[in-house]
């Protein structure tokens, strides 16, 4: 009996440290962690496809993604803990303001990637519309409520036009089940997400009224002047990686079920969705790089909206917040 | 005296027909569940990424399991639980005993305990996350610190309840300290220190999916967050139904463990 415990310990044991055998590194290539915030999602399809066409190894990376919190991770890139990551341009901001050193090296998304979504019978075509409805949205923080922000603010509505309602990361379940008016998305998911399942809906994109920073690659000032090599390295081939996915789509969504998860287990359906969010997402990316000026712009928009909604204390210098030297 | 005491163990036909009632009470119930969620998912007629049919479940249940992704995950936060129960419970009977031999310390640093206690461990496993790395490590953290307070707080009460007149008597035996934990304080306190376990194995479960929720690349939680992402609320129902599995599982592996545990006290076999 005592034997068949010993056994029964020892198998369980065997299968928990085979739990935790370690990925086995690249030879001659130096191991970098790239944050990318959320989830394994195809949105992320470039990443997926730099590590698998060799993009990264090319300029000598190992490049391993992670996925967490986008406040948390930028605090850790900020101290230095980690060095590069993927952020959107309110976050970067807001994290120089208290001090972290964050800087984006390379523009991922060509527009701000929140909208306002709503069922056509709910007549919500202009953002003047949303006056007296209820909105959801995941919380007040991150670049849902900057872009609502940015949204309510170029149709001159103020905090009492509309109830914001806190609804977590279930707009698609919220706006089906009736429990709000309108919901704030990102434009290349929940809206294709709807429109796949027969829902009609308008999109109102934030990009439409207002231009902000949407998401970079971001290192912080000490990468860039001890290691500007490594950096270039990296925002170079994670351009090449954005160009190609962009390309060539249908291979890169092939090269996102593997790192995916779920994705292959999909009903064909579900599937086709997540085909077309991808292709929806390559949509709102930078494919050219944008001129100094026309970079410097949105990040001006970006800090005199976070100083009007009181989310930056001072007004910064937003040349350190963004380089153009290793994007092009 | 042993066959007596063999004999005493050995469970008698009421105990396992209560045991055999209680299994049947349970499937029964698990079966009114699973028609209640047929019926609702009929009668609602919601979209499957709303409320999926228990057979949708059980389809994806039957896909991951095949493909290994279950086991994959499931054994990730397994190994967060092992080593979070581990850490957790055996430093709070440390600290525990350490402060139960120094009652002007245990004093001292008793309204601590009690306001860490109810610390809301999903506001602090960002925070940890930040200072320890999104890796094993800080879940198992998360996970040590969920279990750390319900066991520490039962190491003090049971070695509290330790009778006094023992105490006496170990000491007019002139015992070693070892002798004195060993034979007489580690046996009494073992029925709340159990119980504390018990507590901390399900609350560790918790422990390790909220550090899984907020950042991790494996693990049920990381599943729950990509069935939500993907609107692939059948894999969120797996998933969630799986912790309440390894949950039950491990609460049940504890109860067995106080049973044979706790065998010689006779006293108690029928509330346990």
């Amino acid at each position: 009996m005592k034997k068949n415990h010993c056994l029964i310990i020892f198998l369980i044991l065997v299968l928990l440290l085979a739990a935790c055998k370690p990925d086995q590194p690249s030879q001659d290539l130096k191991p970098i962690t790239l944050n990318l915030t959320y989830i394994p999602n195809v949105q992320f399809a470039p990443y997926f496809v730099g590590i698998e066409k060799g993009f990264f190894a090319e300029v000598g990376l190992d490049v391993k993604l992670v996925y967490g919190n986008e406040a948390d991770m930028i605090a850790l890139v900020g101290a230095g803990k980690e060095q590069f990551m993927i952020a959107s341009g309110e976050q970067i901001l807001m994290a120089r303001g208290q001090g972290l050193p964050v800087v984006s090296v390379a523009n991922w998304y060509a527009d701000y990637p929140v909208g306002v979504t709503a069922f056509k019978e709910a007549n919500i075509k202009t953002a003047a519309d949303l006056k007296g409805k209820s909105i959801g949205l995941p919380g007040l923080f991150g670049a849902s409520y900057i872009g609502f922000e940015a949204l309510a603010r170029s149709a001159n509505l103020s905090d009492s036009d509309y109830s914001l309602n806190s609804i977590g990361f279930t707009q698609v379940e919220s706006l089906v089940t009736g429990q709000v008016d309108a919901v704030v998305v990102y434009i290349a998911n929940e809206p294709i997400q709807l429109e796949a399942r027969g829902y009609e809906v308008d999109v109102i994109k934030v990009a439409d009224s207002v231009d902000l920073v949407g998401n970079c690659l971001v290192t912080n000032e000490n990468s860039i002047a001890k290691e500007s090599e490594l950096v270039k390295a990296m925002s170079q081939a994670v351009i090449k990686s954005i160009r190609y996915t962009a390309e060539n789509p249908e291979e890169s969504f092939e090269i996102c079920k593997k790192h995916v998860e779920n994705l292959s287990t999909l009903s064909e359906e579900d599937l086709e969705i997540q085909r077309q969010v991808m292709l929806a997402s390559i949509g709102i990316w930078q494919l050219e790089p944008l001129n100094h000026a026309d970079q410097l712009q949105k990040w001006e928009n970006m800090q005199s909206l976070l100083l009007e909604l009181g989310l930056l204390q001072e007004k910064q210098d937003v040349e350190g917040a963004f380089s153009d030297a290793f994007d092009r | 005296m042993t066959n007596q005491a063999g004999k005493d163990n050995k469970p008698k036909p009421s105990f396992r027909k209560s045991q055999l009632l209680r299994g049947l009470y349970a499937l029964g119930s698990l079966l009114i569940l699973l028609a209640v969620w047929q019926l609702l998912f009929a009668l609602l007629k919601l979209p499957a990424f709303i409320l999926p049919s228990p057979k949708m479940v059980w389809d994806k249940f039957m896909i991951i399991l095949l493909d290994g992704t279950w086991w994959h995950h499931l054994s990730w936060t397994l190994l967060e639980i092992f080593l979070g129960l581990l850490i957790g419970s055996l430093s709070a009977m440390l600290i525990g005993y350490g402060l139960s031999k120094v009652p002007a310390l245990e004093r001292l640093m008793a309204p601590f305990l009690v306001g860490s206690s109810s610390l809301p461990m999903v506001a602090v496993a960002p925070l940890l996350i930040i200072w320890f790395g999104a890796g094993l490590g800080s879940k198992v953290l998360i996970c040590a610190l969920t279990v750390f307070f319900p066991v520490l707080v039962n190491v003090l009460v049971g070695l509290r309840e330790t009778p006094r007149e023992l105490h006496e008597l170990m000491r007019s035996l002139n015992a070693s300290p070892w002798q004195r934990l060993s034979l007489l304080e580690f046996p009494a306190a073992l029925p709340v220190l159990l119980g504390g376990l018990r507590v901390g194995t399900t609350l560790s479960v918790i422990g390790a999916i909220v550090g899984e929720l907020v950042s991790s690349d494996r693990g049920l939680g990381f599943l729950i967050n990509v069935g939500r992402g993907q609107f692939d609320t059948a894999l969120v129902f797996v998933a969630v139904l799986s912790l309440i599995f390894m949950a039950s599982v491990l609460y049940y592996g504890v109860l067995l463990l106080e049973r044979r545990a706790l065998a010689w006290q006779t006293w108690r076999k029928d509330s346990l």
